[in-house]
């Protein structure tokens, strides 16, 4: 069963229409990704599934449940990393959790006990800008867990980093999404990022965007590095990017 | 080594200005070009300064504490006035350009005017000084809730954040820098603006004994208490930037950088 599906959405912006009758589905523990060129409405989509705004049409459901225009239900990891410059490491990625109420003590005990999980040991009581640009996207997104264990959105989460440091991280990510089987929506411009890290594509074309294509990635029991090498990754590239042009 | 050396320089080049004015201060009041009565020799100054300390102490007690109250409450009506303008935009429309304008009446104009109205007490001294000090903490608040970056008010209300909890984790501590410069400047007028309401009339207080020292034509002690506002001005802006750097211990650890061990 999905578990976030978004049935028949529009919205527009300033009169404008934006994206148009998107649907979209995310399974349990699936990691689906959304590629489309800028502009194309992936933020905007991505603003309505998290609740941020409310659609002129369409419904959001989480686990079968009405959450349109509802905020703190999935969550949400915007482009930057948008960590508090004067919190502590423990207290960024604890808010979620101090937000929705849960006792301060108990909170931080929660994400102190993942930080070495996330390649964070030992920066609890550190600053965001003491870290470097992998460690605090890595804090984000023990954030974004610490915030829902079920379904995430992550808008280019990996866009930011440099070529080595994401491979790193694609790698590192990919370990943990397994374990923990959080059900992921992201969005990228980065197509052979796509075919690594998801199971499913959904791609975004148009004006308004509109979802024009999905597709599956099989990977014929190849691992996910040795499938970027493959010719079946070159054809779904091909695919996708002739769609994009 | 080579680059400290222009850093040395740099502080030590005010210092001996500062130096070279005294000097030529000191040669001027000697060779007798201006009338001692006018214009006093530094050595004399010092002098003043030294005798009158113990009396120049107690003076700047009082308007001290005029500075330090009037201060203080500057800046909780800072923190309300500026509180409210950013929860409800109309306020900040309806309110900023009175505040602005406040800004422009010339604070020696209404001084006297407080004191007809509050008495000779600290009353009339204390309200000056929290119409000087309220503009640049309030400006300093505002602009300092307004840079809060719209993605981080986006992610906390993607987290269900309500606005209460949206101020507190993201606006107010955003603002500390902001609100610091402004209290820099506040706290760099608070003392003259103490000191001007005292000339109009009190009992105690430096501007009380800048005024009976100037009609007894004493300008030594006059420029030893000039000397005495300008310390302490000096010092209370130097108070504000330990106060800032304690509060804000997220700006000394930048430079400390650790390493991604993972």
């Amino acid at each position: 069963m999905a578990v976030l599906e978004a049935r028949g959405i529009a919205q527009s912006f300033e009169g404008e229409q934006i994206i148009k009758d998107v649907n979209l589905k995310l399974n349990e523990g699936e990691i689906v990704c959304l590629v489309g060129s800028s502009g194309v409405g992936k933020s905007t989509l991505f603003h309505v599934l998290s609740g941020l705004e409310r659609p002129d049409a369409g419904q959001v459901l989480l686990d079968g449940e009405d959450i349109t225009g509802k905020p703190g239900q999935v969550s949400y990891m915007l482009q930057k990393d948008l960590l508090l410059p004067h919190r502590t490491i423990l207290t960024n990625v604890s808010l979620p959790l101090i937000i929705h109420g849960v006792n301060r003590k108990q909170a931080k005990e929660k994400a102190l006990s993942m930080l070495p999980e996330f390649g964070l040991a030992g920066t609890e009581q550190k600053y965001p800008a003491q870290l470097s640009g992998g460690m605090r996207q890595r804090a984000a997104l023990l954030r974004t867990y610490l915030f829902s264990d079920r379904v995430a959105l992550l808008d280019e989460p990996f866009s930011a980093l440099d070529a080595i440091t994401k491979g790193q991280m694609h790698s590192w990510y990919i370990r943990v999404m397994e374990k923990y089987r959080l059900s992921t929506l992201f969005v990228s411009h980065d197509i052979d990022e796509a075919l690594k890290l998801s199971d499913r594509i959904y791609v975004m074309a148009g004006k308004p965007g509109r979802i024009v294509k999905e597709i599956t990635v099989e990977r014929n029991g190849l691992d996910r590095e040795r499938f970027c090498l493959d010719s079946e990754f070159l054809l779904k590239k091909k695919q996708i990017l002739e769609i994009l042009e | 080594m080579k680059k400290k050396l222009p850093n040395i320089i740099s502080k030590l080049l005010p210092v001996g200005v500062f130096v070279l004015l005294i000097v030529l201060w000191g040669v001027i009041c000697d060779s007798g070009m201006v009338p001692e009565y006018m214009l006093p020799s530094p050595g004399k100054v010092l002098k003043a300064f030294h005798t009158d300390f113990p009396l120049l102490c107690e003076h700047a007690k009082v308007t001290l504490q005029e500075a330090f109250v009037g201060m203080l409450i500057g800046i909780v009506l800072a923190f309300v006035v500026a509180i409210l303008m950013d929860a409800f935009p109309i306020l900040y429309e309806a309110c900023y350009p009175i505040i602005v304008v406040t800004q422009t009446i010339p604070t020696i104009a209404i001084a006297p005017l407080l004191v007809l109205w509050m008495g000779y007490d600290m009353a009339p001294k204390v309200t000056l000084v929290v119409i000087t000090s309220f503009f640049p903490i309030t400006v300093g608040l505002l602009e300092g809730f307004k840079a809060a970056d719209p993605d981080m008010l986006n992610l906390l209300r993607s987290m269900g954040a309500n606005r209460v909890q949206i101020f507190w984790h993201v606006k107010l501590f955003g603002a500390a820098t902001s609100f610091f410069s402004g209290l820099k400047i506040s706290a760099a007028y608070a003392v003259v603006s103490a000191v001007i309401s005292e000339w109009l009339g009190g009992f105690l207080g430096l501007g009380v004994y800048m005024v009976r020292v100037k009609k007894s034509y004493s300008f030594d002690k006059m420029f030893a208490v000039i000397f005495l506002i300008c310390i302490i001005s000096l010092l209370l802006m130097k108070g504000v930037e330990g106060l800032q750097k304690l509060c804000m211990p997220w700006e000394r650890q930048k430079n400390r950088r650790i390493r991604d061990k993972s």
